[in-house]
């Protein structure tokens, strides 16, 4: 069974990213990674607006927090979210990728790395091509790759440089990738 | 192109080089930072395999420096979290000052100067610069020197400014730099009460009776068994009631010297050592 879930997403996914942690159910049996680009310099407000509507915890993680199942991990501010193997979150002050940090890209290579193919990673809307080869990655080492379908995308860049590397196992519309989310807890929980 | 992509297995090998070469420090890093420069590296220098860059860091010292300095993969910016250095000025200072003793400030690990820098602004705006004393330690002769050049990236320049006004200095960022050959340096007399100092480890304690200790964002680069290691010495290093600065993004919940000290302030990483 799959062990986590990694979202990607830039300009354009706020919404979508608000939608699917609504929809979740609150026993939700995996941690959601959630890379999202966003403002360097404010560092509180963002997982507040996330956490308004989302049926799960959102968390910033700490360096070497522990990663649990049923919260969803937003990325800090200025920091490079990573995930480390023994269930452990690390954060990094490399040099931003793709003019990023948060970077997409390096939160996805860390988590398929750990993962393997018990991860699924998700790239949304946004508006350069950072998650692209994050999301390669996962596919190379086995893991679950799903696209947000570009013409539902505010902004389709990311998604569309994902699938330029990528043959992709789903290209879905955020509904979809909802119910392909709650599927998922409902083989869990069966 | 898809990314160069790092085995566990070839990590260990380079960071065993490395500890035959005298860094032990290397092998407690935290895996995944530690690979994902290894990556960058190996792609930047145009090796094929990682067993390349095994055989030059046994055969050529300059580039064994220079992989220290690369492989300390921070980057940061001026006053990175205005709120923490305002904490500093406003409540920290007064106090460590108020005894008319010299105070002693120790940067372990540094690769870049911007936490540097930014203390001795802070210090020079509040009157303080004299009665300070400055001591920096970095693994890697490339850091040091590239440190105390005093150069200045001007691709930080604009967010180093937007951090200088929330942390509301006095002046302007520029007052503190010249211009030299389309470079950016900052003025050679800051860093007149600062000790550059090079070591193999970090664990080599540089100093003794420390009153602040500031360690920004390295022990994220480092796993819980060196990260513990670390503290043992800066515990050692800092006065009773001494002040210990670590990332905003870290902590010492994890950690075996939680109960050595108390945080300052909940929002800002700021810890004093339980006398």
């Amino acid at each position: 069974m799959y062990k986590a879930i990694i979202i990607g997403g830039s300009a354009g996914s706020f919404q979508v990213v608000t939608r699917i942690l609504s929809s979740l159910h609150k026993d939700f049996p995996l941690p959601v990674l959630l890379s999202l680009h966003r403002l360097k310099h404010i560092r509180s407000g963002f997982v507040e607006a996330l956490s308004l509507k989302s049926s799960i915890p959102v968390k910033e993680p700490g360096d070497k927090d522990h990663i649990r199942p049923g919260i969803a991990y937003l990325a800090p501010s200025n920091y490079h979210m990573l995930i480390e193997l023994g269930s452990r979150f690390a954060l990094s002050t490399a040099a931003p990728v793709n003019h990023s940090r948060p970077s997409i890209d390096l939160s996805f290579f860390s988590a398929a790395q750990a993962y393997r193919e018990k991860l699924i990673g998700i790239i949304l809307s946004g508006a350069n091509r950072d998650g692209a080869q994050g999301l390669e990655r996962v596919a190379s080492l086995g893991g679950k790759t799903i696209v947000q379908d570009p013409d539902e995308c505010q902004v389709p860049v990311m998604p569309k440089e994902s699938l330029k590397l990528t043959g992709v196992d789903h290209i879905l519309n955020s509904s979809q990738i909802i119910e392909f989310l709650k599927k998922i807890n409902r083989n869990a929980l069966d | 192109m898809a990314r160069f992509n790092l085995g566990i297995t070839d990590v260990r090998k380079i960071t065993g080089a490395l500890t035959e070469k005298g860094y032990p420090d290397f092998a407690g890093y935290a895996l995944m930072s530690l690979k994902l420069s290894l990556e960058k590296i190996i792609s930047n220098h145009g090796f094929k395999e990682s067993g390349a860059m095994v055989s030059r860091i046994y055969s050529d010292d300059n580039f064994t420096d220079s992989l220290i300095d690369e492989l300390s993969v921070e980057t940061t910016e001026m006053f990175r979290d205005p709120s923490m250095w305002r904490l500093l000025r406003e409540r920290i200072f007064p106090g460590i000052f108020g005894t008319g003793d010299k105070i002693k400030f120790w940067l372990p690990g540094s690769v870049s100067s911007e936490d540097l820098v930014s203390l001795i602004i802070l210090l020079k705006e509040s009157d303080l610069t004299t009665r300070s004393a400055i001591i920096l330690t970095s693994l890697s002769g490339k850091s040091l020197d590239n440190i105390a050049s005093g150069v200045f990236r001007s691709s930080k320049m604009e967010v180093s400014e937007a951090n200088y006004t929330k942390f509301q200095g006095k002046g302007e960022l520029s007052e503190y730099m010249v211009k030299e050959g389309g470079k950016f340096f900052w003025n050679k007399n800051l860093f007149s009460e600062v000790t550059f100092s090079l070591g193999k480890s970090h664990l080599e304690a540089s100093a003794t009776c420390v009153n602040c200790i500031i360690f920004r964002d390295k022990m994220i680069y480092m796993n819980l068994t060196l990260s513990n290691k670390m503290l043992d010495v800066i515990c050692r290093s800092l006065s009773g009631g001494g002040y210990f600065i670590i990332g905003s993004g870290e902590s010492l919940t994890h950690t075996l010297f939680d109960k050595h000290f108390s945080q300052v302030d909940q929002n800002e990483k700021i810890y004093q050592k339980i006398r």
